[in-house]
């Protein structure tokens, strides 16, 4: 016959254990990415282009070791580029020290405007680590987009300042051994963005 | 007791999940390609006017004899037989691209439709098939080659004229999700060739096109709130289909 005193104790322990295991569960529950992720197997194509940094060419197996975090537009554009460069910015610096590991590259759909020299000074405004990328011609740089699921196009909207390009906004995300991870739509914010650089940079 | 079969239930579950894969997805290859190409009807058909909506590509010339009008059969099968799949709100269409872009205007593209019942009035009918070609050939060369991994090139034919060639590639088909991924390619391989990553058929298969355009079509309706962790489950599990 158990004693009032033994049931509480066994009742208790009984929730302890509980409490445990739903903890073990919640710390090891598959993380949730704020993008769509891939499995893909195959490595993320390569390519070779100008780095405004050094004006020499560089190729995108060169950031193996880093996270890449690719992203394609334009010196003259006038919302979605500068947007998605200040919120990466804004993600780097919730990293803090682990965001020497991240690496934003940004190559430019209008190469006939944006020369290294135009690039580096536009990146370097929103993080002195940035690297703008530019294709020697419009082929290559179609090339490059295309494989990266980019479209853009020339539109000429009658602006002061000549015409627009309506591009692709996505941001690609490939991890250390070059394969492609994960995809952001347009509007991904800084803190997600940081969050899934944090899970990466801490498992792999 | 209760205490022991809370963690043997969670780790009986994830064994029986990874062993019976209740749910099947299908692997996000890598990123479909960027294009912008126009139809019969001269409506410019772009990879960004096709996000939302699941696609099934394809290849094809109009000057082809050999390849081609099997594929596009296959195709026509795929589309005939679409209301077997359960679709729900999930848009379904179909994009043919050229791969001779230089001599497949959008009026030959639309001859070619024609001899698989796609009219400009009957293109959206039971679901839309785009027949398309792109105004710069070099660009449109780059695509399929680069973006699609499809590799094609001219062969000449015997009669001495450079007007007069083939292209020579292998038919394929791939299927594009709501979000530009890609998530099935169909390769037709002559004879034993194979490649590592096909699904052990040297042939392409509408039964198996329209079995992953519904397993797609189940996971865009089903993978909201809870149940998506679910389907990201399956994919970390990588329970894809055989």
């Amino acid at each position: 016959m158990m004693t009032k005193r033994t049931k509480l104790v066994l009742y208790s322990m009984t929730g302890l254990v509980i409490v445990m295991v739903a903890a073990i569960a919640w710390r090891y529950r598959p993380y949730a990415f704020h993008g769509m992720v891939m499995s893909s197997p195959e490595l993320a194509p390569n390519f070779t282009l100008t780095s405004s940094a050094t004006g020499e060419p560089v190729s995108l197996r060169d950031f193996r070791g880093k996270i890449v975090l690719l992203y394609f537009g334009y010196t003259t554009c006038p919302d979605v580029c500068p947007a998605t460069l200040s919120d990466v910015a804004e993600a780097l610096d919730l990293l803090g020290n682990k965001a020497k590991d991240v690496q934003l590259l940004w190559i430019s759909v209008d190469p006939e405007r944006d020369t290294p020299e135009i690039m580096e000074d536009y990146v370097k405004h929103f993080d002195p680590t940035f690297i703008g990328l530019t294709p020697k011609n419009a082929e290559e740089t179609f090339e490059v987009a295309t494989q990266y699921g980019i479209y853009y196009e020339k539109r000429d909207y009658g602006s002061a300042t000549g015409y627009l390009m309506d591009h692709t906004a996505t941001l690609t995300l490939i991890d250390k051994d070059s394969y492609v991870r994960v995809v952001y739509p347009f509007g991904t914010e800084p803190k997600d963005l940081a969050a899934d650089l944090k899970y990466i940079l801490n498992r792999w | 007791m209760l205490a022991y079969s809370v963690p043997l239930f969670l780790v009986i579950s994830v064994m029986a999940f990874n062993i019976f894969r209740p749910i099947l997805v299908l692997p996000r290859l890598s990123i479909g390609p960027g294009f912008g190409l126009v139809d019969i009807n001269n409506e410019k058909i772009t990879n960004e006017s096709m996000r939302g909506t699941v696609v099934l590509y394809s290849f094809t010339y109009t000057n082809c004899e050999q390849n081609c009008p099997k594929l596009m059969d296959k195709m026509s099968e795929v589309r005939r037989r679409i209301n077997e799949v359960e679709l729900g709100d999930v848009n379904v269409e179909m994009v043919t691209i050229t791969i001779d872009p230089e001599r497949d205007t959008p009026e030959k593209m639309a001859e070619y439709a024609a001899q698989y019942g796609v009219t400009p009035n009957t293109q959206n009918d039971p679901i839309p098939w785009h027949f398309v070609t792109g105004a710069n050939p070099n660009l449109v060369k780059i695509m399929v080659s680069s973006g699609f991994d499809l590799f094609h090139e001219k062969v000449p034919v015997n009669t001495g004229s450079d007007e007069d060639y083939r292209v020579k590639f292998v038919p394929m088909a791939v299927l594009i999700d709501g979000w530009g991924i890609i998530r099935a390619e169909y390769r037709q391989f002559e004879g034993t060739e194979r490649l590592s990553l096909s699904e052990g058929t040297t042939d392409i298969d509408p039964d198996i096109i329209l079995r992953d355009i519904g397993l797609i079509a189940e996971e865009a309706r089903n993978s909201k709130g809870v149940a998506s962790a679910a389907y990201e489950a399956a994919h970390l599990f990588a329970c894809y289909p055989p």
